[in-house]
């Protein structure tokens, strides 16, 4: 589904070198969107204008002989959740038509002081609520694997935009596994970081203490750069470590890695040909020097739960500041006060799912309730936290499937537990703070299927290492 | 994962319908009649799935922060008025307009 | 009203004081200015304060210092660990339609609690002390009931408050003023805010009598005010005596325009607040250390200085009160016992009608220079080269003119000299109207009471010259 074309390493030598030059490159790339996503919807907002000129500026640097930055003309999307000043922040949320941020997030920053190109933001479920990316106010992505199928959630606009070739790079967010999950099911690489490694300072939050920014690439050494340039402390969030060794001996390759396949990530509610693909991958590590063995994780059976409850606890309060005062929609035509004002803009703008997790949040935080669910809730990330510990001194990397399910038809109905419920392996990363990786492992029945990758806190460098192993010397799939 | 079980209606429902009504008002929501109806069902399955944390015995209460003690210097730093006024759907003057308060 | 006059019985009243922590530059979580009084409206905003979205508090390390100082002087037990939580309710002049407040229950720790204050004979036990953020202010055009609706200015959202709750240890209205008032020379002397400024200190108060359901009393807006609003709520209260109604539990507002305090719109269903630790910022936790530095350093309160005065200097516990209160004062009183050494005396001089000319001029400046002038001055009244009348009068003319006393004491260049002639003229008069004349020649203390009668009539009369010319009269008849 792509052509041939250099890779991020060439784009950037080129460019540099000024045997490419870098506004042909973007106008290109740019040019293309359009026809690329006609049908995918990947995009909520392409920015060409301001690509084209930013491109200029990098030639105009590389005229001058100066050093361009790492990912200098790499065209790279961004999930409408995360603020680029002059750019719409949606959230894809009615709610949020029209706000642009007056300030960019510090990620943003980062992926520009190294000359990155953002050409566009990308579609979601409405504020990060959501495994498919059907609950954006304006309208779902499709998988581009399978125009009948999701791409995932909640970054599945991100993920497709990879995935279907029309950029490099794209940044998402995940809270429960928003870019795992969209990652595996459009077979691309997503990484979600230690908590704490990456700023949120601009990233519109859904909940606070479990999401981090996560890249998205097709190949390892791509994914690793950009988690690079977007990582490190920052003073504007008080929740960013200071900046860290990583974790772990620097090793090549996956000899005497010891990989544990863990239990509970294989349940009843696997897929068949899922549970196939990945227990091959596991294979191919063994075959590459790796050792593979088995693991259990009692307190998984809380999981779920845990997470959403904190989730929507934290959601709960994150999204009482939209009531049409500051920014954003403001509905007031007929309403006599205040509290009216408020319930009218917030109800007609907020889609039913941001509701139902507004309300719910509101309960589990309520007196006379905050006992039973929010402390219980924390307290079983505690004993989550311990037995991945526990679990991580006799291995490595913890592995499983990504998803337990192959990518759902759009517009398939079931309840809203059932949708909770197939973020049952990725959300344990998001309460305890590990980083955890999705990688593709090939295609059941014609779908994406991925596997997880999880290491302890710090531990990004092991996922790359071993993801760099799976991946092999060179992938037939084309670059940038 | 489970698979798609109805739930007998005898079940002690987890919410009651006074419940949803008094957290929308608490949200800034309003619900139709058929919402309220269609939410009391849905939120007594969600909450009756979320009871078992109960299990879990009273651990410390977990720290998500990995960090503690994090500051920064009382020095001023230039505020920025008209990048935050723009986005005000309605001003009056240099005020933010907002909906009458009693 | 029936003009009763006797206290209503069982009178309990507790304060929730806010007090704006103004001695820090910046907001208690971003970087602006916290100078926002008398500014345009939303002029002093940033995207953090304003509440716009994905924005991230950064806590002040000086609002915690400060917090710490208040909590020291308020004799309460620091915590060893606090955290922030959320206090969620929907209000206009809240950005984020939450409030980054502190919490004191279900886990939540204050940064401290447990302390008292000494209010006269008895202790005022100080329940609780917490760091939280200002909301911004609502106004109207024209007045509330027919402005269509409400103005917003956030300069003020995000302004570093410490919350100080009591104990309902207060059994008069007039005790909760004074305990008012003794706050806030505590938190003055702390450098930590000054209550003078409008809106730096607020308080609600709740109160009951005789056993009744609790009031909470709110929109107080000044002290003045406090005073009026809980006398008010205390008679309202006890008209209930001997009726079967009793005044039931609620909430009030004081109309400061009515002087009454009012029933406020039931609202339906009850607040809940929905507490939670404010996932945003991590927990504090403070080190034995790290207190005993805040302790260190923190200005000397005004009570503990009065105590040191009292032991150290001999200085009675009146004249300790006095001259203790004011930090510049009590700066300036060692400074003058340092080169003159006779703290009771010194202290005279900086109390009673001096004190406040003597206080508004004493900047860094002119202190130095009028320490040495004072302490030159009472060397002049000790070696008896001046009276005390004159000596008084020498002390205004120094703090209003900044001339030395002996240019003062020569009546040098003031235009005042007296010369014999006249002097002469005003010591008949007095030898005249007196009847101690003869026993002057022979009694030192009756000649002294001539020189100072003369003195009286003519201050600016050189005193040596004064009691030449006495002698001399009575001397030759």
């Amino acid at each position: 589904m792509d052509t041939i074309a250099p890779s991020l390493a060439e784009t950037v030598r080129k460019i540099q070198s000024k045997e490419m030059s870098c506004e042909e490159h973007i106008t290109s790339r740019v040019a293309r969107i359009p026809r690329m996503d006609r049908e995918i919807h990947a995009f909520l907002h392409v920015a060409g204008e301001r690509a084209v000129e930013r491109a200029r500026e990098i030639d105009r640097k590389a005229s001058r002989g100066e050093k361009l930055g790492r990912l200098a003309g790499i065209a790279i999307a961004v999930k409408d959740n995360i603020c680029v000043r002059g750019m719409p922040a949606t959230c894809a949320s009615k709610i949020l038509d029209g706000f642009m941020p007056p300030y960019d997030a510090t990620v943003i920053q980062r992926i520009e002081a190294e000359d990155g190109i953002i050409v566009g933001k990308t579609n979601m479920d409405e504020f990060a609520m959501g495994n498919t990316t059907q609950a954006s106010a304006f309208g779902p992505t499709k998988n581009p694997w399978d125009l009948e199928r999701v791409p995932g959630g909640s970054s599945g606009g991100s993920a497709a935009a990879v995935s279907g070739g029309m950029v490099t790079l794209a940044l998402g967010t995940d809270t429960g596994g928003s870019v795992r999950c969209p990652a595996s099911f459009c077979s691309v690489l997503g990484l979600k970081p230690t908590y704490g490694a990456v700023s949120r300072y601009g990233v519109i939050p859904y909940a606070n203490s479990l999401e981090q920014v996560g890249p998205f690439a097709r190949r390892v050494d791509d994914l690793a750069l950009l988690f690079d340039v977007i990582s490190g402390h920052d003073p504007r969030d008080s929740t960013s470590v200071p900046d860290t060794k990583p974790s772990g001996d620097h090793r090549h390759g996956v000899k005497g890695l010891r990989v544990g396949l863990v239990k509970e990530f294989f349940g009843e509610g696997t897929q068949a040909g899922v549970r196939e693909k990945v227990l091959d991958a596991s294979r191919t590590f063994e075959e590459l020097g790796a050792t593979v063995g088995e693991t259990r994780i009692a307190s998984m059976d809380y999981a779920l739960a845990a997470y959403y409850i904190v989730a929507m606890a934290e959601a709960s309060s994150n999204l009482s500041r939209y009531d049409g005062v500051r920014y954003g929609a403001s509905l007031e035509r007929g309403t006599a006060d205040w509290n009216a004002a408020f319930a009218k803009t917030r109800t007609e703008c907020f889609g039913p799912e941001v509701k139902r997790r507004i309300l719910l949040g509101g309960y589990v935080l309520s007196a006379g309730y905050y006992e039973a669910y929010y402390l219980k809730a924390q307290s079983a990330r505690s004993l989550l936290r311990k037995e991945f510990e526990r679990a991580f001194r006799s291995y490595d990397l913890l592995l499983g499937p990504t998803m337990p399910v192959l990518p759902p038809k759009i517009g398939e109905k079931v309840s809203p537990l059932e949708e909770y419920m197939i973020d049952v392996n990725t959300v344990p990363a998001n309460l305890v703070g590990i980083p955890s990786m999705s990688v593709p492992v090939g295609f059941s029945s014609g779908l994406p299927v991925g596997m997880q990758l999880m290491a302890p806190h710090f531990g990004e460098r092991l996922l790359f290492e071993a993801a760099r192993a799976y991946e092999g010397p060179g992938s037939p799939e084309a670059e940038d | 994962m489970s698979p798609k079980t109805k739930r007998p209606k005898e079940q002690r429902a987890a919410m009651t319908l006074d419940q949803v009504r008094r957290l929308a008002s608490l949200s800034r929501l309003t619900l139709s009649a058929s919402e309220e109806e269609r939410l009391t069902g849905e939120f007594s399955s969600i909450l009756e799935y979320f009871r078992v944390v109960d299990k879990v015995g009273n651990a410390v209460a977990h720290d998500a922060q990995p960090n503690e003690n994090v500051f920064r210097p009382d020095e001023v730093a230039p505020s920025d008025p008209e990048g935050v006024l723009e986005g005000v759907p309605r001003r009056r003057g240099r005020f933010v307009r907002a909906p009458r308060v009693f | 009203m029936s003009g009763r006059e006797q206290m209503p019985e069982g009178v309990k009243i507790g304060l929730e004081i806010h007090c704006q922590l103004t001695a820090l530059r910046t907001k208690l979580f971003c970087a602006c200015s916290s100078d926002y009084r008398d500014r345009e409206p939303n002029e002093l905003v940033c995207p953090v304060c304003f509440g716009v979205p994905g924005t991230l508090p950064v806590l002040n390390e000086k609002a915690v210092e400060y917090a710490l100082r208040i909590a020291i002087a308020l004799g309460c037990e620091v915590a060893e660990r606090t955290s922030f939580y959320r206090k969620n309710y929907f209000y206009p002049d809240l950005p984020k339609n939450f409030q980054i407040s502190q919490y004191d229950k279900a886990g939540g720790v204050a940064i401290a609690s447990g302390g008292s204050v000494q209010l006269g004979k008895k202790q005022i036990r100080v329940r609780r002390i917490q760091l939280e953020e200002d909301p911004g202010k609502l106004t109207y055009e024209g007045t509330i009931d027919k402005s269509a609706y409400s103005l917003v200015d956030y300069n003020r959202a995000g302004i570093a408050l410490v919350e100080i709750v009591t104990e309902p240890d207060f059994e008069s209205a007039r005790e909760a003023k004074q305990f008012l008032e003794k706050l806030r020379e505590t938190v003055e002397a702390l450098g930590v805010s000054d209550g003078e400024l409008e809106g730096a200190m607020r308080c609600d108060a709740n109160v009951s009598t005789r056993g009744g359901a609790r009031v909470e009393v709110k929109n107080i807006s000044s002290f003045k005010e406090v005073e009026k609003a809980l006398s008010y709520e205390i008679l309202r209260q006890s008209t209930f005596s001997g009726t079967d109604a009793a005044a039931q539990a609620e909430t009030r507002h004081w109309d400061e325009r009515r002087s009454i305090t009012i029933a406020l719109r039931m609202k339906e269903g009850e607040q809940d607040y929905r507490y939670f630790p404010e996932p945003d910022l991590p927990m504090l936790t403070i080190s034995r250390e790290y207190l005993q530095r805040v302790q260190r350093t923190m200005p000397e309160v005004a009570e503990v200085r009065a105590e040191r005065y009292r032991r150290e200097y001999g200085l009675t516990a009146q004249s300790a009160r006095e001259v203790a209160r004011d930090p510049l004062l009590a700066a300036f009183f060692e400074e003058v016992v340092d080169l003159h050494a006779r703290p009771s005396e010194v202290a005279n001089w900086l109390t009673g009608e001096f004190r406040g000319d003597l206080r508004r001029l004493l900047d860094e400046k002119r202190r130095k220079a009028m320490a040495d002038d004072l302490a030159e001055l009472l060397g002049m009244l000790d070696s008896e080269r001046v009276t005390r009348v004159h000596a008084r009068e020498i002390f205004r003319d120094m703090i209003a003119t900044g001339k030395k006393p002996a240019q003062l004491a020569r009546g040098e260049k003031v235009g005042v000299v007296m010369d014999e002639s006249s002097i002469s003229l005003v010591v008949e008069r007095v030898l005249r109207g007196s009847d101690v004349a003869e026993k002057a020649k022979k009694d030192q203390k009756a000649f002294n009471y001539l020189v100072g009668q003369v003195l009286k009539l003519e201050p600016r009369a050189d005193a040596r010259a004064v009691a030449k010319t006495i002698a001399r009269r009575i001397r030759h008849g």
